[in-house]
């Protein structure tokens, strides 16, 4: 396969390395000089609170600055390649197309590079993600975990090694946010996964590697066994509420 | 649509007024030509019925072509708005000057360039309705959800790609929105042009039956002015709703 070229003896597959990153609107600082390896192939998740430049992390990653932001230091795979083209982006914020049905709007990234669109494959993952009864509705006829689910199958749909995810479950109620979160790390198995969100417990539910930005990544402990996590995991709220702590300090 | 009660109010209104204007005019016994009674209007629009007809193709085209152009103009001016600060910065305020001209004052001059026919009536139905349509253009282009754009983006979509298929869709309902009022404001530039010159159209019939103190066929014109003035722009709505349905 084409796609194993990206492996090299040096590095893992598909890291995310930042190296001296600062980025700065309008002469005031919203990251100074951050450094991390994110490995490859681990789901990642970055707690802070509000303003701490969670976003501003997101979207230096995945190049969508805005023009006018200073930004320093170099981001690449660990291996001195760049991530462009190998990443995807899932938002918290509804983004589907509201004139696309959910099938063309699982089929987005083909509409706009141009190519072939892969009906077949749409319609499968469209089924996996149980929403093959809705693929000719358009989303605003759907319920909004149904909606960030059509967001989940769009996102895999496009094959891409690095999913980058901006607080995708916080819009949605508590059962279907645990239900979805569940599937998701069942789906995203093997991506590299770069989370952002403010809620410690699916902070806990799903990290491989949990940390807490406050001008630098603070990597934090996290109770045993391999997410998706069930919520009667020992230590879990011992964890959360650690975690409520170190959020509280900063 | 109209909701049924609306409908219902308006006609109790209209049937209200009609009764209060035909009592008027029984108890003050008003000339005709001075102020017509609303069955002399109801016998004047029956019995003027082919020449009105004629009359309202004539000002439902010099409209349609006048909204038509000033659509296609619009779009041209809110793309270049858009993608163009050098040219946004030459045409922002050729667009308010188009909005500032008294189109009145300047009927005589385009009678005099471009004759008594179609085209001087469609300039300045042109004129009156490009700036609600262009502003609303270029508004809907301008506030494309930032969520769209990151996420094409990430899909390595061109700048073309991305206008086509996430810019313009995302302000169709804006440009919409500039098209009703367009619709509702249109025939004024028809009517005005026709005013100032012309020899058929609903505004010539009306000037035509106030010089001959024909005043109720004025009020008949009139009527027939106001009918299709509401069907254009029900009819508008309509079609944008159908085509617009998100």
């Amino acid at each position: 396969m084409v796609r194993c070229t990206i492996f090299t003896a040096g590095g893992k597959v598909n890291d995310i390395l930042i190296t001296g990153l600062s980025v700065s609107y309008a002469g005031k600082p919203i990251l100074e000089k951050l450094s991390h390896r994110f490995t490859g192939e681990k789901w990642h998740v970055i707690l802070g609170r509000s303003g701490v430049g969670k976003t501003t992390l997101l979207h230096a990653i995945a190049g969508l600055l805005e023009p006018s932001a200073t930004v320093g230091g170099t981001i690449d795979d660990g291996n001195a390649r760049t991530l462009a083209g190998r990443m995807t982006l899932m938002a918290q914020e509804s983004d589907l197309l509201p004139w696309l049905s959910v099938r063309e709007n699982t089929l987005l990234g083909a509409r706009l590079r141009r190519m072939k669109k892969s009906y077949e494959r749409a319609d499968t993952l469209l089924s996996t993600c149980g929403l093959e009864a809705h693929r000719h509705k358009r989303p605003a006829l759907l319920s909004g975990g149904e909606r960030q689910r059509v967001a989940l199958a769009r996102t895999l749909m496009e094959e891409r090694a690095i999913v980058l995810m901006d607080e995708p479950f916080s819009a949605l109620d508590a059962l279907t946010r645990f239900d979805l979160q569940t599937f998701a790390a069942k789906m995203l198995v093997r991506k590299t996964v770069l989370m952002i969100t403010h809620d410690p417990g699916e902070a806990l539910r799903l990290a491989d590697h949990l940390y807490v930005l406050d001008r630098t990544l603070l990597p934090c402990a996290l109770p045993p066994g391999a997410p998706p996590r069930p919520l009667d995991t020992q230590g879990l709220a011992r964890h959360q509420q650690a975690l409520l702590e170190a959020l509280h300090d900063r | 649509m109209i909701a049924e009660s609306a409908l219902r109010r308006l006609s109790v209104t209209t049937v209200g007024l009609l009764l209060f204007w035909q009592s008027v005019i029984l108890t003050t016994k008003t000339p005709t030509y001075i102020l017509p009674s609303p069955l002399a209007v109801v016998k004047r629009l029956w019995v003027s019925r082919s020449e009105l007809l004629a009359n309202t193709g004539v000002t439902a085209i010099e409209i349609f072509l006048g909204l038509l152009l000033a659509a296609v103009f619009a779009t041209f001016t809110a793309l270049c708005l858009q993608y163009s600060p050098r040219l946004r910065r030459w045409f922002q305020p050729l667009m308010l000057v188009s909005q500032a001209i008294p189109v009145y004052a300047l009927g005589p001059i385009l009678m005099l360039w471009f004759g008594y026919g179609l085209t001087p009536k469609v300039i300045i139905t042109v004129i009156i309705v490009y700036f609600p349509i262009a502003t609303a253009a270029y508004d809907g282009l301008r506030r494309t959800p930032a969520a769209y754009l990151r996420l094409a983006r990430t899909m390595n979509a061109s700048t073309w790609r991305i206008l086509w298929h996430i810019r313009l869709p995302a302000a169709l309902p804006s440009f919409a929105s500039g098209m009703r009022v367009a619709a509702a404001i249109a025939p004024i530039g028809a009517i005005i042009g026709e005013y100032v010159g012309g020899s058929n159209g609903l505004g010539y019939l009306m000037q035509y039956g106030l010089n001959r103190s024909l005043t109720d066929l004025a009020f008949a014109a009139l009527f027939v002015i106001t009918l299709l003035t509401l069907a254009i722009y029900y009819g508008i709505d309509a079609v944008l709703r159908k085509m617009i349905n998100w």
